[in-house]
């Protein structure tokens, strides 16, 4: 291995052995030189391990590391991973998701030439069954740069998944941890973690990511505690954040975030519980006014704003108001009525 | 002082606005001939019971809002959603009726104006919390 290490994939693997081949190819037929391949098999009961061991074997050349350890949770697993990396910049991608032949060299390429943080591209939402896309998304960007001292409010147009961006490593080895890792929306929370260091993200138009969503996906039922732990960890990092002196400028941002995911985005998947959605809803408003207030006031979520800056999203603005009326449950019924009746895709 | 001339000009703006529906009929009816003069006063009915959606009450909450707990956009944004509503049902009423071309032109002008009134409301009650 005397190859310098360029780009380090974090894979956690749990319960994918029907994609997880898809995936390993995809990243061993890497187009770039010193890609490292860092596998974290989470205590998956099914056949995970074994084929991770098959692609060990198969490719020598490739610098495929596995890590098993006994299931503690994707949050854990990626700071596993992040110990274990010895590359100059640390990718995630998800096992049962794939990318394209070129991913890792043209981020490396974007990254390394702004001489940036961070840099991010453009994913494909695939059908699982079908591989029909339905939506290219966050392409369109080339050519903007986000300086953290300058516009930090931008990080809100970026998706929230840890795949389609490169990270330096060194941002990813000092970042902070959660005592209490969430237990859902962890990619959001660990995305804050890491913007708290970064400086500059720079962007690249090409879609090179495979994201691949179910149509019948029924996401479960989240548990009180889960809701619970999640919002203990967000308040947490607020708190983080206000210590920080770049963090500091951001806490408006972090408002903005916390509405965006807990207030829309959560309630939207809770509201298929039709008994205690009323009393979840109410608890949720409570909990943003006292923890989040100034998502309320933000222009970040103003109507006018949105419509001035490009990457803002109206619709976002549009429900915000909604929100603010009272009217939220009222729209989701609306709007899961539009959905199911002429069965349409609204992209958000 | 200037709460009595508010006063008046406040009574004023009442009587003629109550006067307005009956001035409007006597010169429609002398213009255009009883028909079209009881066109007019079914759609203006219809206007009038179509408003009721397109108030909603906001203007009450709007006045009282002293401590500005909703921004203007907030209210301005229900009214639009109030207005919208209004639209629907009129939509829906005028197809319903089996109106001809005429009477149906005639009905939507005038639950336009109460479209233009309604958002009117939003203002006005703005420039009184600030005054």
């Amino acid at each position: 291995m005397d190859k310098k290490i360029k780009v380090s994939i974090i894979v956690p693997v749990y319960k994918v052995e029907k994609y997880l081949r898809r995936s390993m190819d995809s990243l061993v037929n890497q187009t770039l030189d010193g890609v490292e391949i860092i596998c974290i098999n989470d205590g998956s009961p099914d056949n995970c391990l074994q084929i991770l061991k098959e692609y060990k074997e198969k490719y020598t050349d490739k610098n495929i590391v596995i890590i098993d350890k006994k299931n503690e949770g994707v949050w854990k697993g990626r700071f596993d991973g992040i110990r274990a990396a010895t590359g100059e910049y640390i990718t995630f991608t998800d096992s049962d998701d794939y990318v394209t032949l070129d991913y890792a060299e043209k981020l490396y390429n974007a990254a390394k030439k702004d001489n940036s943080d961070i840099s991010v591209s453009g994913f494909y939402r695939v059908d699982t069954d079908t591989e029909h896309i339905y939506s290219t998304e966050m392409t369109g960007f080339e050519g903007k740069k986000i300086d953290m001292n300058v516009n930090p409010e931008e990080i809100l147009s970026i998706n929230t998944a840890l795949w389609n961006k490169l990270y330096k490593a060194e941002l990813l080895k000092n970042m902070k941890n959660l005592e209490n890792p969430p237990r859902i929306l962890d990619d959001m929370m660990f995305l804050l973690l890491v913007y708290l260091n970064t400086k500059t993200i720079t962007f690249i138009n090409d879609p090179l990511y495979y994201y691949m969503v179910r149509q019948d996906s029924i996401m479960g039922q989240i548990k009180k505690e889960q809701i619970e732990s999640t919002e203990r960890a967000m308040v947490d990092i607020k708190h983080i954040y206000e210590q920080d002196e770049q963090g500091k400028k951001m806490l408006e941002v972090i408002d903005v975030m916390a509405f965006l995911h807990f207030g829309i985005s959560l309630m939207f998947r809770m509201s298929s519980d039709k008994e205690n959605f009323k009393q979840v809803l109410k608890d949720n408003r409570e909990y943003l006014n006292k923890e989040f207030p100034k998502w309320r006031k933000s222009k970040y979520l103003n109507i006018t704003y949105s419509l001035k800056h490009k990457g803002a999203n109206l619709k976002v603005a549009i429900v915000k108001k909604v929100y603010v009326l009272h009217l939220y449950k009222a729209f989701l019924a609306v709007y899961k009525w539009i959905l199911n009746t002429f069965k349409i895709d609204i992209k958000w | 002082m200037e709460k009595k001339s508010g006063f008046i000009w406040n009574t004023a703006g009442s009587f003629v606005y109550s006067l307005l529906n009956a001035i409007l009929l006597i010169f429609c009816t002398r213009l255009n001939g009883t028909e079209i003069a009881g066109i007019f006063s079914i759609s203006y009915a219809t206007g009038c019971i179509l408003n009721a959606i397109g108030d909603m009450g906001i203007r009450i909450y709007q006045v009282t809002d002293t401590n500005r707990k909703y921004s203007f956009s907030d209210y301005f944004f229900s009214r639009c959603l109030a207005v919208i509503l209004m639209l629907a049902v009129a939509v829906i009423f005028v197809i319903a009726s089996g109106y001809t071309n005429e009477k149906l032109f005639i009905c939507f002008i005038l639950i336009l104006i109460r479209v233009i009134d309604n958002f009117s409301e939003t203002f006005q009650a703005e420039f009184q919390l600030r005054r």
